[in-house]
């Protein structure tokens, strides 16, 4: 079977004046169809970069990135857009919903560009925000906030799942939780999650853990069996 | 401030750009715009001040009632702080250059003021030359070296005033006294002056000056109008007004003395004239009295010969009478001629039967002469007795023949007399006795007959019968001589009447001629008497023509005496009128009382009146939006003041750099305002203003500091400000606060959200975008406050073309339905005006026209006086066919009516006076008439009353005179107007010709001077809305670029993203609009009633189109905007959202 999401001798240089960074080099690997991801490396290692390239938002100088057998690295401006919009959702750090926006209408706000999308209230039922639906982000708890943006991303449908430190803003036990929402959703939706992080601590709930250093893959590692996220320590 | 922070602060400026650019051209728009704006008054009067100095134009002017002398001008120039004094002579005539009569202003040239500025040749010199106005190169074709003939434009003779009527132009150009094309009125020609010529002041003959031109000492230094100015020219006017009780004494004294000595003259002259009137009449009298001599005279002959005439008819009379006495002697002597005839044929008869008698007598005297023979011897017995009874019958016959010898006698005495003697009594009688004589005689012979034969028988019958028979014989022979005396005397008879028949118609013949002399002389009487009546008649003309002259001679006495009387009473009158001369005065005017001075100083008014209200609101919205600028700025360092403040920089050292950053912004920008700003609108505006006072030929644009520095300083003091202010929030706040991101805005419900069922209705977009809008609340209303701004001033600019256009196309288009009017001449003859009306009715042009009666009187109401134009037309049929009367909101048409006047709207408005109230009419101090208004009609150029003919008829007591002729022509274009100008001029009854389309296209000028500052308030307010936009955008979008950087990363496409911010911009822009409208809506009505002179009211309504225009131009403006911030949002960046809150 061929890999879901493969990249190929993937670069991206940028120039900033006489200074060029190459903030990746040459950097190759694949993931099957709805597997729970994690690439983790150390601040200014490129996972960022990484992101972006696969998210739609950043062209690769140089190689190849394939989604579902479509280079998505040849796209331009607007088919990017709708890769972005059909094919990929996004869990941010920060949660970046829209503050003038209830939880609902944020989702809405995802979905009303989207052909194929799930049912707004259902999705928001199933993160476990049912009766939280009319509130504004500032009257959620970050948790909560996440949920919504979990939410607002799955409701699109996409074909993978993009979180960046899904974790970081949030504390212990509710990144947990949210951990195991993403774990659970990649399960029973066998849906194609990939978690960018910097905490290692994550790995071993993956399927798929990629390291990254200096722009470059050091490691992939498959794990037979991940272990549930309540079983992690951190 | 350390090396770090200068490093900094130099590096913030270059990383905002944008946004230092923007504050900086922000506040540069509005310093600009204010200053600019403001100091255009300003500067409009510096410049014509300027050229009033340059030209070394009059402060005041001196006006007498009686002119003014030498001496007026020497002691004006006396007065201290009078620099230079000068008379002028001047009056207005008639130039006829071709077919069309100018009427200029002739005034001698000015010598040290009021320098002219000579554009083509040079000035006057020497006699006979002239100094040309330039304006009238626009119509006429005249240059340097052509001639000018005046003429006078009154009765009097110009040579009165000047020495020669023809001059040569050997200069063109313009007298500082004029700005503009308006040249004042005048009392000559159309009423208008259309040009000044300057001569020589030895080219009058006038004795005193026309007026005296001042200038005074130090007024230059001020300008014109200004305060300090006027009170140095109130104070000049004064020390002049000092003098003139003294001047005008002197002048009173001249006068009078000067009329005294005519006063005298005309005593002398009229002594002269009544003796020689006297003198007249005595000679006349004379005449009448001879003429009444002679008539006597002819009295006297006519009564003589009609007393000779009567004399001669009694004459007639007398003869008449005689011949009538002699008719009836004739008829007399007829009838006896004729009884004496038939008396004669009596006689005849009985002679005849006498002499038969005789003859048978004979014939039996024969037989019995032969009896008697036989019987002879018993004649013989018998002849005894016989001859007894024959010597009986002599006797008796003796005496018969006695007595007719008697009467013979007295026949021939009688007929010695020349009597007849038929007519005699006693002839007659004796006749007649004698006839009875000779009867009895014959009787008595019958009886001796008898007796002889008797005696015969008796005896013998012979001697008897021989007797009787003697005797028979001897009867016989008697009887027969008395036959044959019978027989001459019936001869005689008949020669008397055959005399007498003679003598009768000698008589009758005498008659008849005495007859036709009576004729004749009956004639001649007749004819006397006709001669006679004649002269009496003559006589009775004569007597008539001596009453008529004694009439005549009463009357010319009576008129003599009247004219004499009457002179002497004038000149009485005069010598008391002479007494009572009201002393001269004199009017001291500054420089206030010349109109296009006075009407420059109102339109400086008005743009100071505009420079109140819009560069306020620019100013505002420039403040307001560098406000929101700069209070962001600092919210978005936030992070960064904390840093500062961790790091131990002071709260001032920290401020520092934000008000540097905005006081550097607002000071360049201020600058850069206020160096364009007040060169450039100024310029533009009094370019635009010199359009209409082309003579203006100064521009000054001096820096007013005073203002730069308040809009400069206002503009600073309001974003360095809103920095400190800003900053202040900010550094008191702890560092750690400082260090965590500041809480985004909370959202939450609005109000809308509440109306469920509506809210329901809304599409996902609009609700987010409702929220959105009434998130950002500050936002909100600084961008409706600006595109209102901007939509407010466009509506205004492009209603204030509508206002003026509305006068143009309402008052010359709907409301005054007539193309044409006509004036007539006051003194125009009935027979010039019926070949006028005449023409009017030949020409192809005219369609319709109406007479009516126009005049101006002053209209008062409630202690206002106004100058109204007076309209009564000659029949209110026709009126509704040349002018609309209609109510301006409404649209209800009025008809006039004899129950009131229709009367203007803005004469109604400035007297206060509303539909029911009345309008006093005064035509003097003295006269005039109350008039009750019945409606108030739109009407946008000068002040008018409409009254009927019969309503003006009740008021006034008399019927209104047409002098005005209102035309509707065929063809009302300009050309074909001036054509029929021309032709109607050439009628002695036309005084003028004034063409609707003129009219229209004065005000269709003043429109076109209006464009330019219709296009700087477009572009101002296009750069308003594109400096708010612009910014506002710039925050809006800094403020949401995570959130945008979200959107976008959730697969909006770059116009889903674009129409996200977008709607919420069109919103605001329409939300704009509409206050805009109202804003617009309000400041045209400031802008208009401040811009409004007296006599014209402009459109108060803005026009659809322009209101079209303006939604149009602001959705423009929003459109560049927004396709610039098209850019601006592409390039957000999307990383921008995995970026953790700063």
């Amino acid at each position: 079977m061929a890999a879901f999401v493969e990249l190929k001798h993937v670069k991206k240089i940028y120039r900033m004046g006489e200074v060029v960074i190459k903030a990746v080099d040459d950097m190759s690997f694949s993931i099957e169809k709805g597997e729970f991801v994690v690439i983790v490396g150390p601040s200014g290692a490129g996972k960022t970069t990484v992101l972006n390239i696969l998210g739609g938002m950043d062209r690769a100088t140089e190689g190849q990135v394939f989604v579902d057998g479509v280079d998505v690295a040849r796209f331009d401006r607007r088919r990017m857009t709708r890769y972005r919009r059909e094919d990929i959702g996004f869990v941010f750090q920060f949660y970046n919903l829209v503050q003038n926006l209830t939880a609902l209408e944020n989702v809405e706000l995802a979905l009303q560009i989207c052909r194929d999308h799930l049912d707004a209230e259902e999705i928001l039922t199933e993160v476990g925000l049912k009766d939280r639906m009319g509130n504004f982000p500032s009257q959620l708890s970050g948790g909560e906030q996440q949920r919504v943006s979990i939410a607002r991303a799955l409701a699109k449908n996409p074909k993978l799942l993009l979180c960046d430190e899904p974790t970081g803003a949030l504390d212990y036990q509710t990144g947990k939780a949210i951990l195991k929402l993403l774990q659970d959703t990649c399960r029973e939706r066998n849906m194609t999650v990939i978690v960018i992080t910097h905490n290692s601590a994550l790995t071993p709930m993956a399927d798929r853990v990629i390291k990254i250093k200096n722009g470059q893959v050091s490691s992939v590692k498959e794990n037979r069996n991940p272990t549930p996220v309540e079983q992690i320590e951190w | 401030m350390k090396k770090a922070q200068r490093i900094d602060f130099i590096r913030e400026i270059k990383k905002s750009l944008n946004r230092y650019l923007s504050i900086l051209f922000i506040v540069a728009l509005g310093v600009a715009f204010f200053s600019g704006i403001r100091s255009a008054e300003p500067d409009m009067r510096i410049s014509v001040d300027a050229m009033a100095d340059s030209a070394n134009f009059m402060d005041i002017r001196v006006l007498s009632t009686m002119g003014l002398t030498e001496e007026d001008v020497e002691a004006i120039r006396q007065i201290p702080g009078i620099t230079a004094a000068e008379g002028e002579y001047s009056l207005d005539a008639l130039w006829k250059n071709d077919d069309n009569e100018l009427a200029l202003h002739v005034s001698s040239l000015p010598e040290n003021l009021n320098h002219v500025e000579v554009t083509e040749g040079r000035l006057p010199e020497k006699s006979g030359e002239c100094f040309l106005d330039q304006q009238l190169l626009v119509t006429e074709d005249i240059a340097v070296g052509d001639q000018i003939t005046l003429v006078s434009g009154t009765d009097g003779d110009l040579s009165d005033s000047l020495k020669l009527d023809t001059y040569t132009v050997v200069g063109i150009g313009n007298s500082p006294y004029y700005l503009n094309f308006d040249r004042g009125t005048t009392t000559i020609g159309n009423g208008s002056l259309d040009g000044f010529v300057m001569i020589l002041p030895e080219d009058f003959s006038m004795e005193v000056y026309t007026q005296i031109y001042a200038a005074a000492d130090g007024l230059d230094s001020y300008v014109t109008a200004g305060n300090a100015y006027q009170e140095g020219a109130d104070e000049i006017v004064s020390a002049v007004e000092d003098i003139a009780g003294e001047r005008c004494e002197i002048r009173l004294a001249d006068i009078q003395a000067e009329a005294m000595k005519e006063i005298d003259d005309a005593r002398e002259e009229l002594a002269a004239q009544e003796e020689e009137a006297r003198n007249e009449l005595a000679d006349a009298w004379a005449q009448i009295e001879s003429g009444e001599q002679e008539l006597t005279d002819g009295r006297a002959e006519i009564e003589e010969n009609a007393a000779s005439l009567a004399e001669g008819w009694a004459e007639l009379s007398d003869s008449a009478s005689r011949l009538s006495g002699a008719e009836a002697l004739l008829a007399e002597n007829q009838a006896s001629l004729e009884a004496g005839e038939a008396e004669l044929a009596a006689a005849r008869e009985q002679y005849e039967s006498g002499k038969a008698q005789a003859e048978a007598g004979r014939a039996s005297l024969e037989a019995a002469r032969a009896e008697l023979n036989a019987r002879g011897e018993e004649l013989a017995s018998g002849w005894s007795s016989y001859e007894a009874g024959a010597a009986e019958l002599q006797t008796a016959q003796d005496t018969l023949e006695g007595q007719k010898a008697q009467l013979e006698a007295l026949r021939q005495s009688l007929e010695q007399a020349g009597l007849d003697p038929e007519e005699n009594e006693q002839y007659v009688q004796g006749m007649a006795a004698a006839e009875a004589a000779q009867a009895q005689l014959d009787a008595q012979s019958a009886y001796l007959s008898g007796v002889y034969a008797q005696l015969t028988e008796g005896q013998s019958q012979y001697d008897q019968g021989s007797q009787t028979l003697a005797e028979q014989e001897a009867v016989l022979v008697h009887s027969e001589a008395a036959l044959a005396e019978a027989e001459a005397q019936i001869l005689s008879g008949e020669r008397e009447m055959a005399a007498g028949r003679e003598a009768l118609a000698q008589l009758q013949a005498q008659i008849e001629s005495g007859r036709a002399e009576l004729e004749s002389g009956r004639q001649t009487l007749q004819e006397g008497e006709e001669a006679l009546a004649q002269a009496r008649q003559e006589l009775e003309d004569g007597e008539e023509e001596i009453a008529q002259a004694k009439a005549d001679y009463a009357e010319a006495e009576q008129e003599a005496e009247d004219q004499i009387s009457d002179a002497r009473a004038e000149i009485d009158d005069a010598q008391q009128e002479v007494e009572e001369i009201e002393m001269p005065e004199w009017y001291v005017l500054d420089r206030q009382s010349v109109q296009s001075y006075v009407e420059y100083d109102n339109d400086a008014d008005r743009i100071g009146a505009i420079g109140t209200v819009f560069p306020v609101i620019f100013f505002l919205v420039a403040a307001l939006v560098s406000l929101t600028t700069m209070t962001r700025m600092v919210e978005e360092k936030r992070t960064e003041i904390g840093t500062m403040k961790a790091l131990g920089y002071s709260t001032i050292s920290i401020a520092s750099k934000y008000m540097l950053y905005a006081l550097s912004a607002s000071l360049i920008g201020s600058v850069l305002g206020f160096l364009v700003g007040e060169k450039l609108l100024p310029w533009i505006i009094i370019t635009t203003y010199r359009i209409l006072y082309c003579n203006l030929n100064t521009i000054r644009v001096p820096y007013d500091w005073g203002c730069a520095l308040g809009a400069s300083g206002a503009a600073i003091l309001c974003t360095a400000g809103a920095a400190l202010a800003a900053c202040y929030k900010e550094t008191t706040a702890q560092p750690s606060e400082l260090m965590r991101p500041v809480a985004p805005l909370k959202g939450k419900k609005i109000l809308l959200e509440r109306i469920r069922p509506l809210w329901k209705h809304l599409n996902f977009s609009s609700k987010s975008t409702l929220r959105n809008l009434f998130r950002y609340k500050k936002r909100l209303l600084m961008t409706v406050f600006g595109i209102g701004a901007c939509m407010a001033l466009i509506i205004v600019g492009f209603g204030l073309r509508d206002s003026i256009y509305a006068v143009s196309d309402k008052q010359y288009g709907e409301l005054w339905l007539y193309d044409a009017s006509v004036s007539l001449e006051e003194d125009s003859s009935d027979q010039e005006r019926q070949e006028f009306l005449e023409a009017v009715e030949a020409d192809e042009n005219v369609t319709e026209s109406m007479s009516a009666y126009t005049t101006s009187m002053d209209g008062e109401a409630n202690g206002v006086t106004k100058t109204v134009n007076l309209v009564v037309p000659d029949s209110t049929e026709e009126f509704s066919d040349f002018f609309v009367l209609r109510d301006r909101v409404g649209k209800e048409t009025y008809t006039l009516d004899d129950e009131g006047a229709v009367i203007s709207e803005k004469l109604a408005k400035q007297l206060g006076i509303e539909e029911g109230d009345s309008l006093l009419l005064k035509e003097s101090e003295t006269e005039s008439v109350s008039v009750p208004v019945s409606h108030i009609t739109e009407n946008y150029v000068y002040h008018y009353v409409y009254l009927t003919p019969a309503l003006y008829e009740t008021l006034y007591g008399q019927a209104a005179v047409s002098n005005t002729e209102y035309l509707k022509l065929a063809d009302a274009s300009q050309e074909q107007g001036e054509a029929l100008s021309g032709r109607l001029l050439t009628c002695d009854a036309v005084a003028g010709v004034s063409l609707v389309s003129d009219m229209n296209q004065t005000i269709l000028d003043m429109l076109g001077s209006l464009d330019t500052v219709v296009w700087v308030l477009i572009i101002s307010a296009g750069l308003l809305a594109f400096v708010v936009l612009y910014n506002l955008n710039n925050i809006n979008i800094t403020e949401r670029r995570r959130e945008l950087a979200t959107i976008r990363l959730l697969g909006f496409y770059d116009l889903e993203l674009a129409m996200y911010v977008y709607r919420e911009n069109i919103l605001l822009t329409l939300i704009g609009i509409v206050a805009g409208i109202f804003m617009g809506n309000v400041l045209h009505r400031f802008v208009i009633e401040t811009v409004e002179v007296d006599l014209i009211m402009f459109g108060r309504v803005i026009h659809p189109v322009s209101y079209l225009w303006g939604i149009l131009l602001t959705f423009l403006f929003a459109f560049i905007v927004n396709v610039a911030m098209f850019y601006k949002l592409r390039k957000i960046d999307m990383v921008e959202s995995l970026k953790s809150v700063e």
